[in-house]
Formats: C-alpha cells, structure tokens, sequence
C-alpha cells in the first residue's frame, strides 16, 4: 500500500503541496492555466501550520478506514485486495460524515461548487504523487507499506 | 426440506449485512455466506431514499455497492425472502417469499441478524388512506415520486432525520412542505437550542414551514380515499395530499425474540441484546444495526445508535468475528453529519451539557458558523459544529482516545485549530494510519 508521510521538521510550509496538488487534479494540468483561466479544484493535501511548525497532511491510507466504514452512500471503499481506499465522486453527496469519522482531519468538505469531500487519491496515473514530487525540501515521501 | 448450508447466514441486506460480509472475506475466502432480503432490491443506500424525491441523485444512483457485490463476495443472495422462523438450537431459518411461493429452509453455522427498525405509527385512525407513508425504504419512497404530480401540499410528521431529510427533499417539488414537531426543536438528539435554530432557519429560507410543540391527532380523507387533511393537536388543521409519517424507528426484534434471543429492556431501547463483540446470548448468533444495541464510548453504556455506520461497523465487527477473530465494536457514539440546504452540520457523543457536576461547555459563534465542545475532566465528551465543519473528524478522534485537551485548551474552538494545535506527541499518535480494529 502506497502511503505519503511529511517530516514536518523540514516543511515550511510553502504549500507548493498544495499548489501542485491543484494542477494535477485541474482540468489543463497547466499551472498557470489552472490559477488564471480555470477554476482551481480544492487541494487534497492541506498544510497545517502555527508559527514555526507546519506538516502537510493528507490522506493516511489507513488498512481500517472509518472514512469508508462511514460513508453512507458507498462513495469510499477500500479495495479489498489493495487495501486502497477508493472515492467515487459520482457517488459522493457531500453529507461530510467521512469528514466527521477520519480521526486525522484528512477529509475536506469542499463547498463551493458539487458538494464532494475531497481526500487524496495517490495521483492515478502518476508515478510519484505531485505533492512529492514537487516538495522543494524532500518533507514530503512516500512508502509502499504492507496493507 | 433444506434448500442449502451454509457457513454464515446473513438476514438484512443493507449496512450491517454489507459490512458482516467485508468481515467475513477479510479472513475466510472460501466459507458460504448467504443473504437473505425481505427487499426485493439490491444493496442500495437507505440514507438516500429521500434524494429520489427532488432528483438530485448522484450520478450513479442508489447502489450501496456495486452490481457485482455478491458475486464478488460469492454470496448466495435471496432477495424478497422474509426471515419468518429462527431455530437457534436446530441452525436454521424458515425464509418465505414475500411475493409468495414455497418457503425455504437455510442452514447455518453462524447467523447475523440485521433486521433494522420499522417506523413507528402513531395510534389513530385512518392511516389507511392513500397518501399516508413511513419513509424508511426504497419502495416507499418510489411510491411516493410516483404520485408527486397528485400532491400540491405535503406534511411530515416528525423533525428527526428522516423528517427533515424527506421535508428538504419535498420542498424542492411541491407548493407547500409543513413539517409537524411534537419537541420544542427540530434534530433534538443531535442538536442543542442554538444549532437546532440554525437548521430551522435554514428550513424557513428553503421554503418549509416548521410547527413545534404540535402534533397530528387525526387525518381526513377526501371522496376517494386520498388523505386530504391533518388536524393538529392545537385545534388546527392543514390541508395535504401527502402525510409523511416520520415520528421515529423501532427495533425490529420479533424474530430473535422468537426465538429466544435477549431482547434489552424497552426503557434501554428494546433492541437485540449483544455483547460488543456483537454476539447475542446465543452462541454463534449476532446482531448488529436499528435493531441491535451497540456500545456508546461516550456514555460508556449499550443503547441503540440506529446510524449508517453504526450498522457497517458493527456488522463488520460480527463478521470478523464469526471467522473466529476477536474484535470489539466500541468505536461509534451518537454521531451524526447532515447537510440542510447547503448548511453543514455534525454532532458527536453529548449535544446538551449533562447536570452532574463536572461537565463544561466551550462555544465559538460568528458569521453563521457555531462550535460548541463539552468537557469533562478535560476530555471532549460532545461536540456540535454547524457552518464549518472542516476538521470534525479531529475532535471525534480527541474524544474517542480521550486526549486531555489542557495544553491545547485556549486553540481548541480557533478557525483553524488542527492537528498542528496538539503537540509532537499527540500529534504523531493522530497522524498514524489506523492499523487495526480494537480487539
């Protein structure tokens, strides 16, 4: 199971996390397409920060998943063999209860157009998710772990 | 004559039965699981009965899992069979077809029964007529969007989830939506005054007038047997073509307590008496879901918590169980997340302070957001989060391992507040993925 962790030691938070998170998951995948001609999705990673400290956080990919134990419409599933835990937006309608069973804060209610939660998808598609591949100082890694 | 054996019997096809089966093949791919389905239906998401009514349906409709759920599961599915008989001490069930037909008798080796609640009536008379109906499955609510184009003006009987769920859902459609509250609040057990007043006002801007205090005492039909009116315990009346009775759920527990199952007192709740290994007084027969008890953390007592998850994990749990695991279903308290014309809101464990001496309350209100935690002995006991609901989660999770919140205390209720807020200790035990189930 692929996971993504931070060393919050060395994040400071300049949330280009974030950013590239957003063009990823844009319509263009242009970065400046995505802030200036296009809506931006919501990011699924989100930086927490408070003075000096600040993580990036996403989803853990945790083998028990409240989020998708929870959810009343069968959007997020784990997959049973991966152990990946999957979200179907056509499913999802924004009633948040993953965002009130995921003990991390990692799911995101995102209101400003179709109510969907929004947590991380691991990049389909991609070989290193963009939020680390573009974290400039290495705080963001990720590991393939047992499921 | 016995129509099949098998090593897990499953009665109820929604969140508890889907969840035993998930248990189940996490650990034993080969044992034969049956289900058997009063509903005619595939696994469909009973919470979303009411988002037939004003067709915003996602684009993928009710399907709770995919179509190919049970073969996947290799689970021997009988939809429109009626668990009519439980023989605990024989293993077996007398499963009779709804539609009519030859009864069939399952064996088994394990048994979950996940028979849920069914509405409850109000004692009065004409509830025969047309355009009366519970709203708890599929079927009563397609019937009810059949017959849309014969209502102008709907009443809802009952301000609970399903109430307001079906109320918002119909207001959409028709002239006129009048939801009749028996409580002096809308959501009561999962609001307290101040957020239960944000959700009427959301109601009122989303067109549905809200009676409190008030309830229905009798109904009139019209010449051809349609309802037509309600008359209200007030000496007033309304005039509708569509009464929605939503006044609350029961256990249905008929058939354990048939067969000799513990049943909880009724001033408990009424429901399946289990262990939270979710395992009744009779070997190898589990309950879960509406019509089982389940553990609250917050009270540190067995109640029933007739909630979606609730009924996935603790199925789940039995599940696991049955294939001679040991896990505890001691992860769920009252908790509920909803969102009424756009406004979010959740609630978790206690809503109004309790009395006894201890317990305090921290409030953050601005701009049509509200934030309230409970306390006691510096552990979140209750939380209620409306408008902004972003993090939620992370407060069930302090309240669940009981962290004491004194460090952090003065940020608890910042917009912001976040993992970050906690301190590298707790902070890195909330940021590992969840490995296990408690056992």
């Amino acid at each position: 199971m692929r996971r993504i962790y931070c060393r919050d030691e060395v994040c400071i938070g300049c949330r280009l996390c974030e950013i590239h998170c957003q063009v990823e998951h844009s319509v263009s995948k242009d970065i400046l397409k995505t802030f200036k001609k296009e809506t931006p999705p919501p990011s699924m990673v989100r930086v927490e920060e408070k003075g000096a400290t600040s993580f990036a956080l996403q989803c853990r990919q945790c083998p028990e998943p409240y989020c998708a134990y929870s959810c009343i419409t069968g959007a997020i599933w784990q997959d049973a063999d991966t152990g990946e835990v999957l979200h179907d937006k056509e499913k999802c309608i924004g009633c948040w209860t993953c965002v009130l069973a995921c003990p991390k804060g990692a799911v995101s209610p995102d209101l400003r157009g179709p109510r969907v939660a929004v947590r991380c998808d691991l990049c389909p598609g991609r070989e290193i998710p963009a939020c680390v591949e573009y974290c400039p100082n290495g705080a963001l890694y990720e590991v393939d772990e047992e499921f | 004559m016995v129509s099949g054996t098998f090593d897990y019997v499953i009665i109820g096809n929604s969140a508890g039965g889907v969840g035993c089966i998930e248990g189940i093949r996490r650990q034993d791919k080969k044992g034969r699981i049956a289900v058997v389905s009063e509903e005619p239906h595939h696994v469909y998401s009973r919470p979303m009965i009411t988002h037939l009514l004003d067709g915003h349906l996602p684009g993928k409709g009710m399907d709770f899992r995919s179509r190919d759920f049970y073969r996947e599961n290799r689970v021997d599915f009988f939809p429109g069979f009626r668990a009519a008989a439980l023989d605990t001490d024989g293993r077996e069930i007398h499963a009779v077809p709804v539609a009519g037909g030859s009864a069939k008798v399952l064996r088994f080796k394990k048994l979950l029964i996940a028979t849920g609640a069914g509405p409850f009536m109000p004692l009065m008379e004409g509830l025969g007529l047309e355009g009366i109906t519970p709203m708890i499955t599929l079927d009563q609510s397609l019937r009810v969007r059949e017959d849309l184009d014969k209502v102008r003006k709907a009443v809802v009987l009952g301000g609970g989830l399903i109430g307001t769920k079906t109320a918002e859902a119909l207001a959409g459609r028709l002239e006129r939506v009048t939801l009749v509250e028996l409580g002096d609040r809308i959501l009561a057990p999962v609001t307290d005054p101040v957020s239960s007043a944000m959700a009427m006002e959301a109601f009122r801007k989303g067109n549905v007038d809200i009676i409190l205090n008030n309830t229905i005492t009798g109904v009139s039909g019209d010449s051809r047997g349609r309802i037509a009116g309600v008359n209200l315990k007030d000496g007033t009346s309304l005039s509708c073509e569509l009464l929605v009775l939503a006044a609350g759920v029961r256990p249905r527990v008929e058939l354990a307590a048939g067969a000799g199952v513990l049943i909880a007192d009724v001033k408990t709740g009424g429901g399946i008496d289990v262990n939270t290994r979710m395992e009744t007084n009779r070997k190898g027969v589990y309950a879960c879901g509406d019509c089982a008890h389940a553990w609250d953390f917050v009270t540190g007592g067995m109640r029933l918590l007739p909630l979606w998850p609730n009924a996935y994990i603790g199925g789940r749990v039995a599940g696991l169980n049955m294939t001679g695991s040991e896990h505890r279903h001691t992860w769920v308290t009252n908790m509920n997340s909803v969102d009424f014309f756009g406004l979010p809101m959740v609630s978790a464990g206690f809503v109004l302070k309790p009395e006894e001496a201890g317990f305090e309350e921290i409030v953050r209100e601005d701009k049509g957001a509200y934030a309230k935690v409970i306390l006691k002995d510096d552990i979140i006991r209750g939380l209620i989060m409306v408008g902004n609901v972003q993090r939620a989660g992370l407060y069930l999770g302090l309240m669940r391992s009981e962290a004491r919140i004194t460090l952090f205390r003065d940020q608890l209720l910042r917009d912001e507040f976040s993992a970050v807020d906690l301190g590298p200790e707790v902070r890195q035990e909330i940021m590992r993925p969840i490995m296990e189930m408690e056992s």
